[in-house]
């Protein structure tokens, strides 16, 4: 059983080394540029900077063909349905459905938005350690206390999710094999061959949530005001760079669609 | 039956990367054989336990059953070679999961295609076998059990599918004086017919000593030390050495022969070391 989806990857790039809040940040300029862009080539130009970016963080090629492999079949779909449902110029029939020239435009730019966007979070999940990022998150989400939202502990939540992934994977797994031992077989997706699964999982994840908060407790732990960090971000000149940068793309983007009137 | 494995090695992939646990294995396991896997935390025991089970598959090396090189439990579906096999890990009641005992129970027996029948009796009779009694406890719910008798459950699911070989990973850790009476009791009762071989994994050299024929001494991923227990509680500086510490009674003997007692260091049990000592006192 493998879950690799968003997987970390320890390193020393100047990737890894960026402000998590510069890569957040980042990511969503990125995205809106993505979005902003009028035809599928400009959304090609857009995504693409992010691939030195990737070979710049030392990701090898089969690690993002493997982070990748699931959605195929998705962005397969997405291709396909923008296909078939844009009406315009037809160009040919698939069967009965007539597969026009906008439909191929619109889902070839479907498609690359997609990809990229996957790519880019791919990219900052594979190059942040979760820890890192739930606090750059949380630091970003901050000016939203005074309206209520409960930043700090939105990120707790986020931290612990985080944290206990690998944990009730490794449970999951090792329940797994005590289950093959009593000759059961995970093979079927059917419900009933998943209980003897989830129900000892479940069991374990209330087990070691009631734990932990005890844990907390027992160290006086209180959320909110005053609280300070082993590791405190720091915003340097390159990460003011990468946001510029990120900023002038998608600035880039914007104006390129308001001229080509979309 | 026999298991036995050949140049064993074995490294989880751990993001991408290999983290290599263990090394050029060679064991032999027949019927009639009691065998101890011991060594300090980490050195790799809990995972030979699991690959003599069928459940992990060594990187190289073969494993085979009777002779017969036979790929990994996973590969298998239905029936298989390993279902004479079986194999408790570490606190296995937290795999328990049905709602009644019985249900529990029934489900390895069940999962081999028994009739219904056969499984009945089969759960009845491994429940008994673990000092349970099926017509009280069957119909409970297995959460409502205490932390012994869950043990004693799980264990039950296992015997129930009749194995030649049963393997124990830390099978009294966490459990009282006498849940851990009750659980060694169990298992001294399986290894008692000669067609059947167990092996348990554990730390507790004195549980070591008292059950086992053969005892294994891992240390990094090697095998360290082999023999019987009498051979291996002799070497009390090479046990230390691999983070370990002989039962004891054989550091008592170890302690009086230094103080210049002439006492033999390699007893087992309490009456040997009595007579021992007695024999000492009164020459």
């Amino acid at each position: 059983m493998a879950f690799e989806l968003g997987q970390y990857v320890p390193g020393n790039s100047a990737i890894h080394r960026l402000d998590p809040r510069a890569k957040l940040l980042g990511l969503f300029l990125y995205g809106l540029a993505l979005l902003a862009a009028p035809t599928g080539g400009a959304a090609i130009l857009a995504g693409s900077v992010a691939l030195p970016l990737v070979l710049a963080a030392g990701l090898s090629p089969s690690f993002i063909w493997r982070q990748l492999r699931p959605l195929v079949i998705f962005l397969a779909l997405i291709f396909f349905l923008q296909l078939v449902t844009t009406p315009g110029t037809i160009l040919m029939h698939l069967g009965p459905v007539p597969l026009t020239r906008e439909g191929f435009n619109l889902g070839f730019l479907a498609l690359a938005r997609v990809f990229f966007l996957v790519l880019a979070a791919v990219l900052l999940t594979a190059t942040t350690d979760p820890l890192a990022l739930a606090d750059g998150l949380e630091r970003l989400l901050a000016p939203g206390q005074r309206v209520g939202l409960p930043s700090q502990e939105l990120a707790l939540m986020l931290t612990l999710a985080l944290r206990f992934v690998p944990t009730l994977l490794e449970e999951a797994e090792r329940i797994m094999r005590a289950q093959i031992a009593r000759g059961a077989s995970f093979r079927g997706l059917q419900v009933r061959n998943l209980l003897p699964l989830v129900i000892p999982l479940f069991v374990s994840a209330f087990r070691r949530a009631e734990g932990l908060a005890e844990a907390m407790e027992a160290r006086a732990y209180q959320g909110g005001k005053g609280r300070t960090r082993m590791r405190e971000l720091n915003f340097t000149a390159t990460d003011f760079l990468f946001l510029l940068l990120a900023g002038a793309l998608a600035a880039g983007s914007l104006y390129y669609r308001l001229k080509s009137g979309n | 039956m026999e298991i036995s494995l050949q140049g064993v090695d074995f490294a989880y992939q751990v993001a991408g990367r290999q983290l290599p646990v263990l090394y050029n294995i060679d064991l032999k396991i027949s019927a009639g054989d009691f065998l101890a896997l011991t060594g300090a935390g980490g050195s790799g025991k809990s995972t030979l336990a699991q690959i003599i089970a069928g459940l992990l598959e060594p990187t190289a090396g073969k494993v085979s059953l009777d002779g017969r090189v036979l790929p990994g439990r996973g590969k298998f579906r239905g029936a298989s070679p390993w279902s004479r096999v079986g194999m408790a890990f570490q606190m296995p009641e937290q795999q328990l999961f049905a709602e009644t005992v019985m249900e529990d129970v029934s489900f390895g027996p069940r999962n081999m295609g028994l009739s219904p029948d056969r499984v009945k009796a089969r759960a009845y009779k491994a429940l008994e076998a673990v000092g349970l009694d099926p017509e009280t406890i069957g119909d409970r719910s297995p959460f409502t059990l205490s932390g012994g008798q869950r043990r004693r459950v799980a264990l039950a699911g296992i015997l129930a599918m009749e194995p030649e070989v049963l393997i124990l990973d830390e099978p009294t850790a966490g459990l009282d004086p006498a849940g851990q009476e009750l659980v060694l009791d169990l298992i001294r009762d399986f290894a008692r017919r000669r067609d059947r071989a167990v092996v348990v994994v554990s730390h507790n050299m004195a549980e070591v000593a008292a059950m086992a024929s053969q005892v294994l001494v891992l240390h990094r991923g090697r095998i360290a030390l082999q023999g019987t227990p009498r051979e291996i509680f002799r070497q009390e500086e090479a046990l230390r050495a691999y983070g370990l510490l002989p039962p004891p009674l054989t550091q008592l003997m170890h302690s009086l022969r230094q103080r210049g007692a002439p006492v033999p260091t390699d007893v087992l049990t309490l009456d040997e070391a009595r007579d021992a000592i007695l024999h000492w006192l009164k020459a």
